[in-house]
């Protein structure tokens, strides 16, 4: 099979602090990785990878191929703004800009070059109600985007993000700001979505990774120590650390 | 306990003193300069351009057309430079430039503006008679003396601004495969606007109120300009060159040229703070 994103011997380091080490992860198109750990391990650093954010890091070091749809992203002719559209990020905090829900929407597009307002407009239509935004906020269009709730805002920033359709949707965290029914709509969303896109989420949270997630994979001390089928890790972990680490016997 | 209470009392003291000090000031300055607008009639005091104290003429409107046109000028070119700078210093440069920049240009605010108006009359003002004609003492001259003097205002503030927005913005719009310009404009910007319109107000209250460098480089004729090449006479200008001779009403006609100035000031200084309230304001929402 053919896999969305591929890392061979991906190692990353914070100026001499070696914070990936030869990890190797195969995502599957169309479905949720999670990565989970302990705090620290570099599942973000992990994530932000995929769509070469760490590169705004000073004194970061990556070496090692990461594939997407085969083709190596850090190969010069890849066009920077074009992987970070068809690679979209939501983030821990949920971080709308401080204007109109509209403008929000649209942003990425516009920063794409995209003006036609017919073309915006139904861009917004089509993204707020992908994320189950739509109702809540089809009258506030032109209200501020910081004025809605939390759980709105994280919607918010998803529907930014699928509103340039990507392919890939890397999370990080996206729920840990929200409360546990928000989080269980954020949970629902992502299911929803996944027919359309390979998510990676980042979670804390292992009843997250269990519900949510068809792979998983988990990290200790910037290696990825096991990686398969969600049920799998967690029923039956071929590694001790993991075993540990589900049982509960980790932070 | 006992000691607490003493300093708190002594601190008191020094504060009242301040305040009323500015308010005796205040007072003062209101106390010498209202009869005279009263006597000659606020209209004609305020839109008669004829200022001809020996005959008892005191019309202000050609001051007030010449701190207003140098200030507009000198604030368009301020604004450009000042927060062009700020956004290169605060989004552009390596950030060890910016720590060693961004002093230097503070630093500008500390050089006396007599030196400011010197170099002003020694390169600008035969730069603009050469090329542009006119007497070189003009609008334009003085314009660009105070847009290079309200820099560093304009520049240190917008750029405590632009720091101020929260670095998630920024993440979220690189994020989404905006260039570092587009995420400057179409959101950093945005996020800063109240902070960058304090800047400009808080850089205008100085170009307002400067006296010694435009004096030098203004011309200061008693004429309404027509043209950034002609030569002005401000608000400020006419009270320091006046002040050493003038008597009687003449003395009184500075003091409520003075009442103008503090007003318009007044007003700039209320909706820079009400500006900057806002943005902190907007800051805290999330
Ligand atoms: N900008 C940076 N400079 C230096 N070291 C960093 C930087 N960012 C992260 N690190 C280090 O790299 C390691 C991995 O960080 P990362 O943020 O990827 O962990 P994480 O697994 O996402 O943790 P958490 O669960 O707390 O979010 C940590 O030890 C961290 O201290
Ligand atoms: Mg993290």
């Amino acid at each position: 099979m053919d896999f969305k994103i591929q890392t061979q011997d991906l190692n990353l380091t914070y100026g001499k602090f070696h914070a990936l080490k030869d990890v190797q992860i195969q995502i599957k198109p169309q479905s949720i990785t999670a990565i989970i750990g302990p705090s620290g391990c570099g599942k973000s650093t992990l994530l932000r990878c995929f769509n070469r954010m760490n590169e705004l890091i000073k004194g970061v070091h990556i070496t090692g191929r990461i594939h997407l749809d085969g083709k190596d992203i850090h190969s010069p002719d890849v066009d920077l703004t074009i992987l970070r559209r068809r690679v979209g990020m939501v983030f821990q905090k949920p971080n709308p800009f401080p204007l109109s829900v509209f403008d929000n929407v649209t942003y990425g597009l516009r920063v794409h070059g995209v003006r036609r307002r017919s073309e915006l407009e139904e861009a917004v239509e089509s993204s707020l109600r992908a994320t189950w935004l739509w109702d809540d906020v089809k009258d506030k269009l032109w209200g501020p985007a910081l004025a809605l709730s939390a759980e709105q805002q994280q919607r918010l920033c998803i529907s930014r993000v699928v509103a340039v359709r990507p392919e890939v949707l890397l999370m990080d965290e996206p729920c840990s700001a929200l409360d546990p029914i928000a989080t269980g709509h954020i949970e629902d969303l992502m299911r929803s979505l996944a027919d359309r896109y390979t998510i990676v989420i980042v979670t804390h949270n292992m009843q997250q990774a269990a519900r949510v997630a068809s792979e998983c994979a988990f990290m200790l001390l910037g290696e990825l120590v096991e990686f398969g089928p969600t049920i799998r890790i967690f029923e039956n972990p071929k590694d001790k650390r993991t075993e540990d680490y589900v049982s509960g016997h980790y932070g | 306990m006992k000691q607490d209470k003493l300093i708190a009392l002594a601190l008191l003291m020094v504060a009242f003193s301040a305040v009323s000090g500015l308010a005796l000031i205040t007072v003062f300055i209101f106390k010498e300069g209202l009869p005279i607008i009263v006597k000659t009639g606020p209209g004609n005091f305020f839109l008669s351009s004829d200022w001809d104290p020996s005959s008892g003429n005191f019309g202000i409107f050609s001051m007030i057309a010449g701190s207003l046109a140098v200030t507009v000028c000198a604030m368009v070119i301020g604004t450009v430079f000042g927060l062009g700078l700020a956004i290169v210093l605060g989004e552009f440069c390596p950030p060890g430039l910016a720590a060693i920049l961004k002093p230097v240009v503070e630093l500008l605010a500390g050089i006396p503006s007599v030196v400011y108006g010197f170099v002003g009359v020694v390169t600008i003002v035969p730069l603009i008679r050469t090329y542009l004609g006119g007497p070189g003492l003009s609008v334009l001259a003085s314009s660009i003396v105070l847009g290079i003097m309200v820099l560093p205002t304009v520049t240190s503030i917008s750029m405590d601004a632009l720091r101020a927005v929260p670095r998630s913005y920024w993440q979220g719009s690189i994020a989404l495969g905006a260039t570092k310009w587009q995420t400057t404009h179409m959101v950093m910007l945005k996020a800063a606007k109240s902070g960058i319109a304090a800047a400009i107000i808080l850089g205008m209250g100085r170009a307002v109120g400067e006296t010694m460098a435009v004096i030098m480089v203004a011309g200061n004729t008693l004429e309404v300009p027509h043209g950034i090449l002609d030569p002005v006479r401000t608000l400020t200008s006419n009270i320091a060159l006046e002040m050493g001779y003038a008597s009687g009403q003449h003395r009184e006609a500075l003091f409520a040229t003075g009442v103008t100035l503090f007003v318009i000031i007044m007003i700039l200084n209320t909706v820079a703070l009400v500006m900057a309230r806002r943005g902190a304001g907007e800051g805290r929402t999330r």
